[in-house]
């Protein structure tokens, strides 16, 4: 499987998981200016911006350290750009990270959602 | 949804009431801070942010928004980090907003919501007081501090969680304890007669002390020197109650008031080392802070080898000796600090100390002596009334009887002299500016009502113009410590005898003795 595979297949597993969870999925791969975000969904009222990591291995650290501060900065330009186009600017928003994990070489998933993993000044929340 | 949280900052020794705004809107979730906050200020989000985590509340995902009114003025330091928080927990609802509406609160965050103390309480609480708030929030170990000013309901936090919980009607948390005073040491407070000998000496340090004049002392290593200037603060009268207040609030700008204290009681005595650069003598930074010379404010100022100081560090005392005050310009602003001190300096008489010695003989060369003494400039010296020598003392004197208490009769003479000043201060309402009514101080103007000399007197003072070739700022000088002289014996009329003595320090001993070197003008 090669990684572009791997990650949408990371996708899916990370968009299942958010529906099981109650999440209305809006869009996936939404793309504002090239910048591009995994999955925008809705919960409770609040439109929920995540950001799907996925790893096979722990040897390069824990998936959430991918997400640095220009892939922050690349996230929150898109998520002000989706707010625009669909005039919601006045609705509660956030920021999560849901990491894939395959563990027991690839014998199982390991999904972990990270709620409010940072904000849109790209500090940690 | 908005709250205000009333908080307080300082410019200078003064304080002044800030408003703290929190806003949390909808949007995308943010953190920002605005209102010309200094480092300390913005780095403050994450130490509320995880406090507020740590307490047990909620941090809003929301779009928070903070601002410090005025907006123009810089402000610095932690002590936004409490009504930051509380600010964020009554925009959310979670600490009822109106409890914070005539209160200050400041106090520093760790990260697990505990309070530390902050700089300049004591200005920011007289400030809210003045606002018209009833009550202050502070770290338990500023409370002491913040209840010198006596009109505002002392509050004292632990943490952010006791913040809350005061804020909602309950109970305060325990005063940190006093700092422990430092260890008695060995019982017998330090006395004048520690110092054998030196009688000379030890009446121009009761005169310097009873009329606020400077006071130079000359003399060779080891003579006592430093021991005489670490004994003058004794034999001063106690601080008043607006006097320490004063002392207390630049010590507390500062930042050196002890842990948990309150208003500073004794005199302070500052001895900063002769490497001490300009702006740590007379104060400064981009935002100022007082100096040696405002730490030393009504209390002694002592500089051990003059002239090893810095020739700058020296020049820049020339303005708080004269005027009690130091004014600081920097690019953002302009503070002025009181600095009215007593000005005791101590110096050798040539870079080897043994110059005048009647036995061991002086190793250094007149240029040497005179470069060492040039260093002291002649306008620095013109503003140092009373000036004395020390020679090594005799046996008899070194192994003289049993320890005295030198220090309480010297202190109720120098109380009895200043008695006398407050008592004729009253008679002639001249503004003294806010000084101390000491001889030191006696305006020009006043200078002949005040100093009435008898005949004779007038004469010795007539002869000395002529001889010593005086300045008029001198001749003056001469006058007000031969009125501080005479007030120390009681006398209302200013004798011949008091004129000589003022003269004697005037006319200095060590100083003009450099061989080869032209006398200085005095």
């Amino acid at each position: 499987m090669s990684t572009r595979q791997l990650g949408e297949l990371a996708e899916r597993v990370a968009a299942a998981f958010l529906q099981m969870k109650g999440y209305a999925i809006l869009a996936t791969n939404y793309s504002f200016h090239r910048h591009e975000i995994d999955i925008i969904a809705e919960a409770q009222g609040r439109i929920v911006f995540v950001e799907v990591k996925c790893r096979s291995s722990r040897a390069y650290g824990s998936p959430r350290e991918a997400v640095g501060r220009e892939k922050m900065r690349r996230i929150v330009h898109a998520a002000r750009g989706f707010l625009a186009e669909r005039n919601l600017s006045d609705t509660s928003s956030r920021f999560d990270v849901v990491e894939v994990r395959i563990e027991r070489g690839g014998l199982s998933l390991v999904v972990e959602h990270i709620v409010g993993a940072f904000g849109a000044d790209g500090r940690g929340w | 949804m908005l709250a205000r949280v009333l908080s307080g900052g300082v410019s200078g020794i003064d304080g002044y009431v800030v408003r703290v705004e929190a806003d949390v809107s909808r949007g995308l979730p943010s953190f920002s801070t605005v209102g010309l906050g200094d480092s300390a200020v913005r780095e403050g989000r994450d130490r509320v942010a995880s406090a507020i985590r740590n307490s047990g509340f909620k941090f809003p995902m929301e779009r928070v928004t903070v601002n410090l009114a005025p907006a123009d003025v810089r402000k610095e330091g932690a002590g936004f980090d409490l009504p930051i928080a509380l600010g964020v927990l009554a925009a959310t609802g979670q600490v009822e907003a109106r409890a914070l509406e005539r209160v200050a609160v400041m106090g520093e965050l760790a990260l697990d919501g505990s309070t530390r103390r902050v700089r300049g309480v004591l200005p920011m609480a007289v400030a809210a007081a003045r606002a018209g708030l009833t009550g202050i929030v502070v770290p338990p170990a500023n409370a002491r501090e913040a209840s010198a000013v006596g009109r505002l309901n002392v509050l004292p936090v632990a943490s952010l969680k006791s913040a809350v919980r005061v804020l909602a009607g309950g109970e305060p948390d325990a005063l940190s304890e006093g700092s422990r005073s430092r260890p008695d040491p060995g019982g017998r407070p330090e006395d004048l007669s520690d110092v054998r000998g030196q009688e000379h000496a030890k009446r121009a340090l009761e005169v310097a002390a009873a009329g606020g004049h400077n006071l130079l002392m000359v003399g060779p290593p080891g003579v006592g020197k430093t021991m005489l200037a670490r004994r003058m603060a004794a034999i001063l009268p106690d601080l008043t109650e607006e006097e320490a207040l004063i002392v207390t609030t630049i010590h507390s700008v500062a930042g050196l008031l002890p842990e948990g204290g309150g208003l500073v009681a004794a005199r302070p005595f500052r001895a900063p080392h002769h490497t001490v650069s300009a702006a740590g003598l007379i104060g400064g930074g981009s935002v100022p802070r007082p100096g040696e010379v405002s730490l030393a404010h009504k209390g002694v100022l002592f500089l051990d080898e003059l002239p090893e100081f810095r020739r700058d560090a020296l020049e820049a005392l020339r303005q708080p000796v004269e005027e009690g005050r130091v004014t600081i310009t920097r690019s953002m602003s302009t503070v002025s600090f009181p600095s009215e001190f007593a000005l005791v300096a101590s110096m050798n008489p040539c870079p080897c100390g043994n110059l005048g010695h009647p036995r061991v003989p002086c190793r250094c060369t007149p240029p040497v002596i005179r470069r060492y003494l040039s260093k002291v400039s002649g306008p620095l010296l013109d503003r140092i009334d009373v000036r004395v020598s020390l020679g090594t003392p005799a046996f008899e004197e070194l192994a003289g009887g049993p320890a005295r208490d030198d220090t309480r009769g010297a202190r109720e003479r120098v109380l009895a002299a200043r008695r006398v000043q407050e008592e004729r201060a009253q008679s002639t309402d001249l503004d003294r500016g806010g000084f101390a009514p000491v001889n030191a101080r006696l305006h020009v103007a006043v200078l002949d009502d005040v100093v009435r000399m008898n005949p004779e007197a007038r004469s010795v003072v007539r002869g000395a113009v002529r001889k010593l070739d005086l300045s008029a700022r001198s001749y003056h000088k001469v006058l007000r410590v031969a009125r501080t002289i005479a007030d120390l014996a009681g006398a209302g009329a200013v004798a011949a005898e008091h004129v000589s003595e003022a003269l004697q320090y005037r006319s200095d001993p060590g100083l003009s003795r450099a061989p080869g070197g032209r006398p200085r003008r005095s």
